[in-house]
């Protein structure tokens, strides 16, 4: 069943005369690893505010789990777990004592639960430690648990893997995997950081200047983000005169670094090779390559 | 909002900068038995007219813990996980009004008891000699005159929720404690200065300001809550 | 010379600061205002605990402001970093202050015996009376003293700034520093059952401005006595700051 736990129609938001999101539309589905991709200042944490409930949207609805009634919409938050623009934390506190905190806001009977987050977190030795102590990195982590208390079946995080280590957002992104493969929990991720969101996401939305440009799923995406020839030569002038001429190529593109990227002659690489070695053009790479996920996002804003 | 507190509780319980705040105020509470008061009950009175000491605390108070949790962003926490914004006022402002009474009654308990203790009884109230209705007059000091001197700081009580920062929230609540104490504990005005003092006051008068006292925190609330319902969280 | 630059560039593109200085100004209206009663008594009160007390709260307004802002907001960072030398900051801060303090002190009583004035009428004696004493040469030496015992004193809150490296925690512990201090300072020089304690406390700024300065007049020998003293506590500050931040771990 395909059902929906966020939905977003015509959502605009002004701050005085400035209009941070324009008829903005979106649809996050159950289940899913959403990627939110866009550019600073394009409205993604203002989005995630006015979700949160922190700000109020100038026009538009918004729904949660299919409800969009503003006081059923805030008892639907109980079931969501937010990282917004880093961890709001009690800095004279421990790690554990805002833990505590939390279950105790959230009503959250089970003490264990707090061991299990703080270990999950790799937390478990610092927990004692007062937060004012904690790294950038230490106390992201702790925004992340904090968000993940209570098991919330929507998880919205804004930019969750900044300040951590290769080895910290290797772990955030298995167990946010695990978190959605295991109890089905649906998960909204703004990053910049595109390679990681590559490795997770089940479909994209990309927002720009405050609307949004394209929500695809991975798999389209995939096949969008075309494979390609790579062609680095000498004299990048002469092998392009060659594709055209001889080749018949009419879909490549020339970069200022003197590489080529040919697309419509994917599966004859070798030939390409042959005919330029003919012509004594010295072939320094040819490989073939998929678009990355950052070059899509760029064509697609029209950078 | 029961969880919300508990949570007050924990915090309360926990935080380093309360345990501080509280051990510098008793100090500063104690620096009045040096002054020469008749007797115990002199000092008693004076320091629950007085409301320029306990209020310049709760000044300091309610920025390091209101302030702090929006400086800290840790009431997003709260928002946003679907708590209503007028269940999380009423509980910070009934909240800061405990505090507020816990400061008054500090101010003018802990040194009116060491006093005592000091001087073996409670004296007689100096120009009062004649009067006679003591257990009327110490229950009217102890209700209808401390809601009288809550609904006096009920700006405090607002402050935090208007400016949303620890700084301003300290300075704007100095500037308030030293203008409105000056304002209302003058003798200028019959009330609210008369009232504080032992008299053959009707009850109907009594009521009257509990009636107003409570009117007016009620104001209070209800000027916070309009700033903070629709308040936007950066 | 140039971190000297820096700092009162910053004071003086900070809206901040006349702010603080507008709020002083309506202080001391409100202050003779709410004693309408007895105007005569503005003079003694201004010149007492409550005034000391307003004014010092005037400037750790400024002082913990400006100083802690370098700290909670981090740029004291990109100053070290670019190769200041702490010293060279530490100097410049507290002379940039104090020499931007002076206006918000001296405006509170100002303003205060200038509405009284107004208050009393131009036309009436006592409205003469004031106009007379604003412009009197020991007046104006009173407001000096004012100022500079003001300005000793709340060296001392450049100091807890430095400690704290926090402005909301410095404007609380200053808070306390200062209400300490002047019931301290009050209940010692008025009660003969302290006398005892004069001689500890009279290098405290205040407890000179309070012994020295008579309804608006001060005597040359008090005057001495109440710059001694603020010297010695602006130094002191001075000193251990700079003892602190030198060393100090930046967060």
């Amino acid at each position: 069943m395909n059902s929906f736990v966020l939905e977003v129609h015509g959502l605009c938001k002004k701050y005085g005369h400035q209009l941070v999101l324009n008829h903005f539309d979106m649809r996050v589905q159950q289940g899913s690893i959403y990627g939110f991709v866009g550019e600073n200042g394009a409205g993604k944490t203002t989005l995630i505010r006015l979700i949160a409930g922190l700000d109020f949207p100038t026009c538009g609805k918004l729904s949660l789990f299919d409800e969009s009634d503003p006081r059923i919409l805030r008892r639907q938050r109980s079931r969501m777990g937010f990282l917004i623009e880093g961890p709001a934390l009690y800095l004279d506190m421990t790690a554990r004592q805002n833990l505590e905190m939390i279950c105790i806001q959230r009503g959250i009977p089970d003490k264990q639960e707090i061991d299990h987050i703080l270990e999950l977190m790799s937390l478990k030795e610092n927990s004692n430690k007062k937060v004012h102590n904690f790294s950038l990195g230490m106390r992201q982590r702790l925004g992340i648990a904090i968000a993940l208390l209570g098991e919330p079946e929507f998880l919205i995080l804004d930019e969750p893997i900044n300040g951590l280590d290769p080895t910290g957002i290797l772990e955030i992104r298995d167990i946010l995997i695990g978190l959605n493969k295991r109890k089905g929990t649906t998960i909204l991720i703004s990053s910049h950081i595109l390679p990681e969101l590559e490795n997770m996401a089940t479909h994209y939305g990309f927002i720009h200047k405050g609307r949004m440009l394209q929500e695809i799923t991975a798999e389209s995406l995939a096949k969008k983000c075309r494979q390609f020839v790579l062609l680095k030569t000498d004299n990048k002038e002469k092998a392009a005169a060659i594709l055209e001429d001889e080749l018949h190529s009419h879909e490549f593109d020339v970069y200022p670094d003197g590489s080529i990227h040919i697309f419509d002659l994917i599966n004859r690489s070798e030939e390409v090779a042959a005919c330029l070695t003919t012509h004594q053009i010295a072939v320094k790479e040819i490989t073939i390559c998929g678009e990355r996920l950052e070059n899509y996002f760029k064509n697609l804003i029209g950078v | 909002m029961d969880s919300i507190v508990c949570a007050h509780i924990y915090r309360f319980a926990h935080s380093q900068v309360v345990k501080i705040f509280f051990s510098i105020y008793i100090i500063v509470c104690l620096l009045s038995l040096t002054s020469e008061f008749a007797s115990p009950s002199d000092l008693l009175i004076q320091s629950l007219i007085d409301m320029s000491i306990p209020s310049l605390g709760l000044s300091i108070f309610s920025g390091i813990y209101i302030g702090t949790e929006f400086r800290n962003r840790t009431i997003q926490n709260q928002i946003s996980h679907g708590e209503k914004r007028s269940s999380i006022l009423l509980m910070n402002f009934l909240m800061l009004i405990i505090v507020f009474v816990v400061l008054v009654f500090i101010y003018a308990f802990v040194p009116a008891f060491l006093f005592f203790l000091k001087s073996g009884n409670m004296g007689i109230l100096s120009g009062y000699e004649e009067y006679g209705l003591w257990p009327q007059y110490f229950t009217r000091l102890c209700i209808p005159a401390t809601l009288l001197t809550v609904a006096r700081a009920s700006g405090l009580f607002i402050i935090p929720f208007l400016f949303k920062d620890t700084v301003r929230t300290i300075l704007t609540s100095i500037m308030y404690s030293l203008v409105v104490p000056m304002l209302t504990q003058s003798d200028r005005f019959q009330y609210p200065y008369q009232y504080y003092w032992p008299g053959n006051i009707d009850i109907s008068i009594d009521i009257a300001i509990v009636a107003i006292s409570i009117i007016i925190l009620f104001i209070a609330y209800y000027v916070a809550l309009a700033f903070f319902k629709r308040a936007q969280f950066k | 010379m140039r971190v000297f630059r820096l700092e009162l560039y910053r004071f003086f593109y900070d809206w901040i600061y006349y702010i603080y200085f507008f709020l002083a100004m309506l202080l001391g209206f409100a202050f003779s205002l709410l004693n309408v009663h007895d105007l005569r008594s503005v003079v003694h009160q201004i010149f007492g605990s409550a005034g000391y007390m307003y004014g010092a709260l005037c400037s750790m307004a400024v002082i913990c402001t400006f100083v802690g802002k370098d700290f909670s907001y981090r740029t004291i960072h990109n100053k070290i970093s670019t190769g200041g030398k702490r010293e060279s900051l530490l100097t410049a801060t507290f002379l940039c202050v104090s020499l931007c303090e002076i206006p918000v002190i001296v405006i509170f009583p100002a303003s205060s015996i200038l509405s009284a004035g107004i208050l009393s009428g131009w036309g009436t004696q006592l409205g003469k009376d004031f106009l007379f004493l604003i412009c009197s040469p020991s007046f104006l030496k009173s407001i000096l003293a004012y100022v500079i015992g003001i300005m000793g004193f709340s060296a001392a809150c450049i100091l807890i700034t430095i400690a704290c490296r926090d402005m909301a925690k410095s404007l609380g512990l200053s808070t306390a520093y200062i209400i300490v201090c002047v019931m301290m300072t009050q209940k010692i020089f008025y009660l003969d059952s302290l006398q005892k304690l004069r001689q500890f406390i009279s290098i405290i700024p205040l407890y000179q401005m309070l012994a020295n300065i008579r309804e608006g007049y001060i005597d040359n020998h008090g005057f001495q006595a109440v710059v001694f003293c603020a010297a010695i506590w602006f130094l002191a500050a001075y000193i251990l700051s700079l003892l602190l931040f030198r060393f100090e771990r930046l967060k």
